[in-house]
């Protein structure tokens, strides 16, 4: 027969399996911006091909991006960004990359921190989304696509 | 002193591919980013396949082993919004051609997102031998 005492118990259980969860979702995106780190110090001509250095501040400012929706979303709408890949993109300017199987958006952050950010998405289909965004405030187009 | 060659401009039919190489900085857990597709001096440099095996791209390469070799069909790069392959020999590389990416930094970031999904990988990092 079920006693208080056992209720108590299920909850701890309930609320430990939620804080597992929240810390494997930090621990993704945090491995990613660890792999990205990398980027940053890739010396001019990397790629024998003329491509220039991507410079710290670059880099810090897509990961700020990345972050600062990712927290949004979480405190907002309890819901867990899927984590992107951080990539190398035209320019100097860093790329952020989601790839799921019912959408993908392609956001790149530039090398010059006075241009917008410029984003494509769509949904291997009709419904798309495309345009520029101030990086450093947070975008409810993109957070709400990054939510589907 | 030879005469440089000189190759004649030709067109490129639709049915035909072009290869390019990816440098292996542009892979992560063995998949392609989009930051590959990117110009140098406004174009993007591939080599027509009728001259050039994806072997031989792969070899014009400064350090062939950090290079893998994608190829993108002609007819594929064309159906993108805007973009054509043309055929710009050069003495050394008769197989040389370019495409033309836009200025446009939002127009360049959809072109990339469908080159992405066009390209095949030719010759993977890991056939190096």
């Amino acid at each position: 027969m079920p006693t208080a005492g056992g209720v108590l118990e299920w909850e701890r259980e309930t609320h430990s399996v939620q804080k597992w969860e929240r810390q494997e979702e930090d621990q993704v995106l945090k491995a990613e911006i660890e792999q990205a780190r990398k980027i940053s110090e890739l010396k001019d001509d990397w790629d024998d091909e003329g491509s220039p250095i991507f410079s710290r501040d670059t880099l810090d400012r897509a990961i700020a991006f990345l972050t600062m929706h990712s927290e949004h979303i979480r405190r907002c709408y309890e819901l867990h960004l899927p984590v992107p890949k951080i990539g190398p993109g035209p320019g100097g300017s860093i790329d952020l990359h989601w790839k799921r199987p019912d959408w993908e958006l392609l956001v790149n952050i530039p090398a010059n921190a006075n241009e917008m950010a410029v984003f494509y998405g769509d949904n291997y289909g009709v419904q798309k989304i495309k345009g520029s965004v101030d990086p450093r405030i947070f975008n409810l187009g993109l957070a709400t696509w990054l939510m589907n | 002193m030879a005469d440089e060659l000189v190759w004649a401009t030709e067109k490129i039919p639709d049915f035909d591919s072009v290869f390019m190489r990816a440098h292996e900085t542009y892979f992560r857990d063995g998949e392609l980013m989009p930051g590959v597709f990117t110009a140098k001096d406004g174009g993007m440099s591939v080599d027509w396949d009728k001259y050039s095996s994806k072997e031989e791209t792969r070899k014009r390469a400064k350090n062939p082993a950090k290079n893998a070799v994608l190829s993108l069909s002609v007819g594929g790069v064309r159906e993108i919004k805007g973009l054509d392959v043309e055929h710009r020999p050069e003495p050394k590389n008769r197989a040389h051609s370019e495409i033309d990416l836009p200025d446009n930094h939002e127009d360049l970031t959809e072109i990339r997102v469908f080159l992405l999904r066009l390209a095949k990988i030719a010759i993977p990092l890991t056939a190096v031998p």
